[in-house]
């Protein structure tokens, strides 16, 4: 198991999304994907899905046309999950502060867990604050992992493949409870 | 090494009698044991009467219960008549001839009027000109010494498709026909007529004397013009005189083939034309009728007109009856000239035709069309099977034609219960469909996986015509040519088939259960059954069994799990860019332009004039 | 031998998947990641929560991968080659029934670019199967094996078979299936987690699917062959639309295919 995590932490997808963002922040992204910086040789891939994606990296001040979609792409990435805040603009609004059309930083809607500050921030900072998030994604999904019994398994495959049992064992635990 | 110990075909004949057996044993232990134990012949003559009789019965007393205990009958007969191996044949007499003549005069006489009570002066020429060559021939042609009726393997094989699906159209059809906003009496007639197409379809199968086949074929063309003109609708009546005028000319060239075959000496009965006594001219004439039956390229727009009508008669005329004349004349006439140019030349229009009608079906918009053109490519294929007339050749084009009955009725059925559940037609309307019915749009994913995929029957026939057409390409450059045209029509039948897919299941809001009643649900069951039980046994004396069996227990295992398992896993909306819209799906139409296409047109009309000139040539030469 | 290779079929496309990252990125002057990047990424897929939209929908995923693999099976276990065209194709057709399974316009995109992949790709392998068949007599792969490599006897049924491959690893100019970022990876862009996992394995499948054939028509050499042209095209083109590559397919590649068994032939 130990290794596998080993493993498991070396191919940190990421989810790249623009809240309204001057682009500086996102061309910073590409220079950063690109032949100098190489972000690959980290595993690191962007994705464009939540589906598939670990890091949910948003650049721009969160629009008020961009907030509903913020939050829907972000429940849509199952954990475990990690979000960075790329740019001032993220983290506080940045320039575009107290404008009329702007939620100044996206933690008013999401959790963050890591902010690259700078406007925009190099890329060497950005391979920092990967390096940062890849760390609590793998803390977050050693949290997540509950133990596994030996025996336990086989009544755990049995409610992954079937509902009905899950809602019988939910209904009895809900029996059990203390009105 | 592991995979190639079981080559292919080498026990095909064996499923036969089992096929047979499984299937009537499913149907009642009764029935098996009664027509085990009757003979043949009195066999033939119920199959050939009944249909009629149960016409006649179900117009004075219209009851359901017996009208299908007569029809499980009838298909328990189909059956058990395939299991039997002897041949069978009933000798000509002279009342008989006389008969045949008064009714072929009859029918003629009732084209003249149908043409002129609607002027419409092509089908009155049409009779006309057949009414000539009629009496030219009663005039001329001595009846000689022959058999009358000839029981064949390939008749074998029709009769079962025939009374095993048919019976099933026709149990579907009473119940679909009660929605129908006619009088009483005239759905009663509606069940009659396909009843009586049956008792025509059997008899006709068996026919060896030309002129009874002449009448037969006519019938049937009569048949397919009421039916379709069944609809008092404008629309309706014009397809209907299509129909009848297109299928006429089928009805002039056999009388010319028989003609021709008097002026050069030959008798009147297929089995002696098939064994040399014909010349080439009269089998091209044939097969000029049975590429205008099996509506091959140049000749389809009758079969799509047909579309009009109720969907149990398109459900009769494109999957178990009427087009199926078409492969099994070829099965017939293949020994004759499947390896002259003459030949040649057809194996060319039949797989230009095959690739060109599923790539028309790429722009039809309604279920219905999609189906007939399907239907118009897979003829292709099965005349295609017929004509290349090696042993395994032939059983294939049989084993397809079973196949594409089964699942085209399937389909066919389904799309009728669709337009009277949803009154949907076009393929836009019909969204969702899945939530609303679920299990009968598995049967339409598996009749769809059945007519082109492995492990499946219809998948065979495919698969087999590569290897006979690969088989006779050594020196015959123009093979390649018919078998890219297989290759490219297969491969456009799959996106054909699988295009229709996108709209069944695609629905943001589901839509409400539709239950069926056992009328509809029954004979849909039933085909789907048939389909699958067939292809289980079919599979069992294939080449890599192994494999073909995997497959199957992977594909029912996942349809099972697909319809049962509700996965523990927690559900996730669909991704849309983080937006929430709804959307509205259309059906995607493929095209390479009009031009294109009428070129194609001019290509298929100029093959069929190639095709009549070397006919001629070679029928002369002789 | 060949029995391991395909028992662990998934685990050798992953290291050619490996490499072929690997060599992209030298190509574009980067270091890329490691050799074992797509192990990585399955380990991690495997450690993520799995959601789905229906059921259907996964097993469906579930299907495609199993009977892609028995396809591998068949064509590496001196099967019929024709057999496993068509049982690929129906593992493709299992996933395109998928992609239309869900609501979602990506999905549907994908599945109907999946479905002009298969009318693209599908009548050149068939050709490609019965020139073998014309030449070796024999329809197994084993005995299509033994009849030596194929470099000289059909050279423009190896331009098509390159056109074949560029399609089914999806590489540009012609991977309008799976694009990324246009249509978010088509018909996978509903799966997550193990799910995601069986798809990504499936592709590992496909790689050896193709190369399988690839094998055949020219050995060791020709797979080394493609694996680095494939790699340069994909690097040095744009991506084509749905209807130019339909066209690209029927106007250049079935041609050549056919110039070549007529060449055979006659
Ligand atoms: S932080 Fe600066 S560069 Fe980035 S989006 Fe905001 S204004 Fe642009």
């Amino acid at each position: 198991m130990k290794w596998f995590r080993q493993w498991a932490q070396k191919s940190p997808w990421i989810l790249h999304y623009n809240a309204g963002s001057c682009n500086g922040c996102d061309i910073e992204i590409l220079a950063a994907l690109g032949p100098d910086y190489d972000l690959e040789r980290f595993g690191v891939l962007n994705r464009g899905n939540p589906k598939q994606s670990d890091i949910f990296l948003v650049t721009g001040p969160v629009t008020y046309r961009s907030r509903e979609r913020l939050v829907e792409l972000y429940t849509q990435i199952p954990e475990p999950k990690v979000v960075v805040a790329m740019g001032a603009c993220t983290a506080t609004g940045g320039v575009f502060r107290g404008m009329y059309n702007v939620e100044d930083g996206i933690d008013t809607y999401i959790p963050v867990d890591v902010y690259i500050p700078g406007c925009a921030p190099s890329p060497q900072l950005l391979i920092d604050g990967m390096a940062k998030a890849l760390e609590i994604w793998v803390q977050k999904s050693r949290d997540i992992e509950k133990p596994h019994r030996l025996f336990g398994g086989i009544r755990k495959t049995l409610h992954y493949l079937d509902r009905r049992t899950m809602a019988q064992t939910l209904a009895q635990s809900k029996e059990k409870e203390p009105q | 090494m592991l995979l190639a110990n079981l080559r292919w075909g080498k026990n095909v004949e064996k499923m036969r009698p089992i096929i047979a057996g499984v299937f009537t044993k499913s149907i009642s232990i009764f029935v098996i044991k009664e027509c085990y134990t009757v003979s043949m012949q009195t066999l033939l003559f119920f199959l050939i009467l009944s249909p009629w009789i149960m016409a006649v019965g179900y117009l004075v007393v219209p009851n359901r219960g017996v009208l299908y205990g007569a029809l499980a009958l009838l298909g328990a007969g189909g059956l058990a008549l395939f299991d039997t191996t002897t041949s069978w044949q009933l000798s000509i007499n002279e009342t008989i001839v006389y008969l045949i003549a008064f009714l072929d005069a009859l029918l003629l006489g009732y084209f003249v009027w149908v043409g002129y009570r609607v002027r419409h002066w092509g089908v009155v020429a049409l009779a006309a000109v057949q009414i000539v060559m009629f009496v030219l021939i009663e005039v001329l042609l001595g009846h000689g010494e022959g058999a009358l009726l000839l029981l064949r393997e390939a008749s074998q094989w029709m009769l079962l498709i025939i009374n095993g699906v048919g019976a099933l159209i026709v149990a579907f059809a009473v119940v679909y026909i009660e929605a129908e906003a006619v009088d009483a009496v005239q759905k009663r007639r509606f069940v009659a007529y396909l009843l009586a197409f049956m008792g025509v379809m059997n008899l006709l199968v068996l026919a060896n004397e030309v002129m009874l086949f002449f009448l037969l074929f006519e019938l049937t063309t009569l048949a397919s013009f009421v039916l379709i003109g069944f609809r008092d609708e404008e629309e309706a009546r014009a397809n209907a005189l299509r129909a009848l005028w297109m299928n006429q000319l089928g009805g002039v060239a056999i009388l010319g083939a028989v003609l021709v075959a008097y002026a050069q000496g030959a008798s009147r009965y297929i089995d002696g034309w098939v064994a040399g006594e014909a010349s080439l001219l009269v089998v091209a004439l044939m097969m000029v009728a049975a590429l205008i039956k099996g509506a091959t390229m140049p000749f389809d727009r009758w079969l799509l007109g047909a579309m009009v009508a109720p969907t149990p008669v398109s459900a009769m005329l494109h999957s178990a009856t009427m087009v199926k004349i078409a492969p099994f004349m070829v099965l017939l006439f293949a020994p004759a000239f499947s390896h002259t140019a003459l030949g040649g030349m057809m194996l060319l229009m039949l797989g230009f035709s095959m690739a060109f009608a599923s790539y028309r079906g790429l722009q039809e918009a309604t279920l219905k069309g999609v189906l007939g053109y399907s239907t118009i490519a897979l003829l292709a294929l099965m005349m295609l099977l017929a004509l290349i007339d090696t042993p395994q050749s032939r059983t294939m084009a049989l084993v397809l034609m079973l196949f594409h009955a089964m699942g085209k009725a399937l389909l066919f059925l389904i799309a009728g219960v669709i337009e009277r559940t949803l009154h949907a037609k076009r393929l836009d309307a019909m969204q969702g469909l899945f939530s609303a019915m679920p299990w009968v749009m598995l049967g339409a994913v598996g009749a769809l996986m059945s007519l082109t995929l492995p492990p499946f029957g219809a998948f065979w026939a495919k698969y087999s015509a590569i290897v006979a057409l690969a088989g006779r390409i050594d020196g015959a450059a123009y093979m390649v040519l018919v078998l890219a045209s297989v290759i490219i029509a297969s491969a456009l039948l799959v996106l054909l088939y699988f295009k229709l897919l996108s709209l069944f299941f695609a629905t943001q809001n589901p839509t409400q259960r539709i239950t069926l009643s056992w009328g509809y649900s029954v004979p849909l069951m039933f085909l789907a059954a048939g389909a699958l039980m067939a292809s289980v046994l079919y599979l069992a004396w294939g080449a890599y069994a192994y494999v073909a069996w995997g497959l199957l227990a992977l594909l029912v295992v996942l349809l099972l799990l697909v319809a049962w398992l509700r996965l523990g896993f927690d559900r996730a909306t669909v991704y849309g860019c983080g937006e929430r819209t709804s959307v509205t799906w259309s059906q995607n139409f493929y095209s390479f332009g009009v031009d294109i296409e009428r070129s194609f047109t001019w290509l298929f009309g100029a093959m069929f004039v190639a095709f009549l000139v070397m006919a001629t040539l070679l029928g002369v030469s002789l | 031998m060949m029995v391991w290779i395909v028992l662990l079929a998934p685990l050798w496309g992953g290291f050619i998947l490996g490499a072929e990252r690997k060599i992209r990125a030298h190509m574009q002057h980067r270091m890329g990641p490691p050799l074992l990047q797509p192990f990585y990424d399955m380990a991690k897929l495997m450690q993520k929560r799995t959601t789905i939209i229906h059921s259907g929908h996964a097993l469906l995923a579930l299907g495609y991968f199993v009977t892609l693999w028995i396809a591998v099976g068949v064509v590496l276990l001196d099967g019929n080659v024709l057999w496993a065209i068509f049982i690929h194709l129906l593992a493709s057709v299992l996933l395109v029934t998928a992609g239309f399974s869900v609501p979602s316009i990506f999905s549907h995109v994908g599945a109907n670019r999946e479905l002009l992949a298969i009318v693209s790709y599908e009548p050149i392998l068939l050709l490609l199967g019965v020139a073998w068949y014309v030449s070796s007599g024999s329809w197994e792969s084993g005995a299509i094996a033994l009849g030596g490599t194929y470099w000289t006897s059909m050279p423009l049924l190896g331009v098509a078979l390159l056109m074949v491959v560029l399609l089914k690893t999806g590489k540009s100019p012609f991977d309008m299936a799976h694009a990324h970022q246009e249509i978010v990876g088509g018909v996978e862009v509903e799966y997550s987690g193990i799910f995601y996992e069986v798809l990504y394995m499936a592709r590992f499948l496909e790689y050896i699917f193709i190369y399988a054939f690839v094998f055949l028509w020219g050995g060791v050499v020709a797979v080394a062959l493609f694996f680095v042209l494939a790699n340069l095209i994909d690097n040095a083109t744009a991506r084509l639309t749905p209807a130019q590559t339909v066209r690209w397919f029927y106007a250049l590649g079935l041609p050549l295919a056919l110039l070549n068994l007529l060449g055979l032939v006659a």
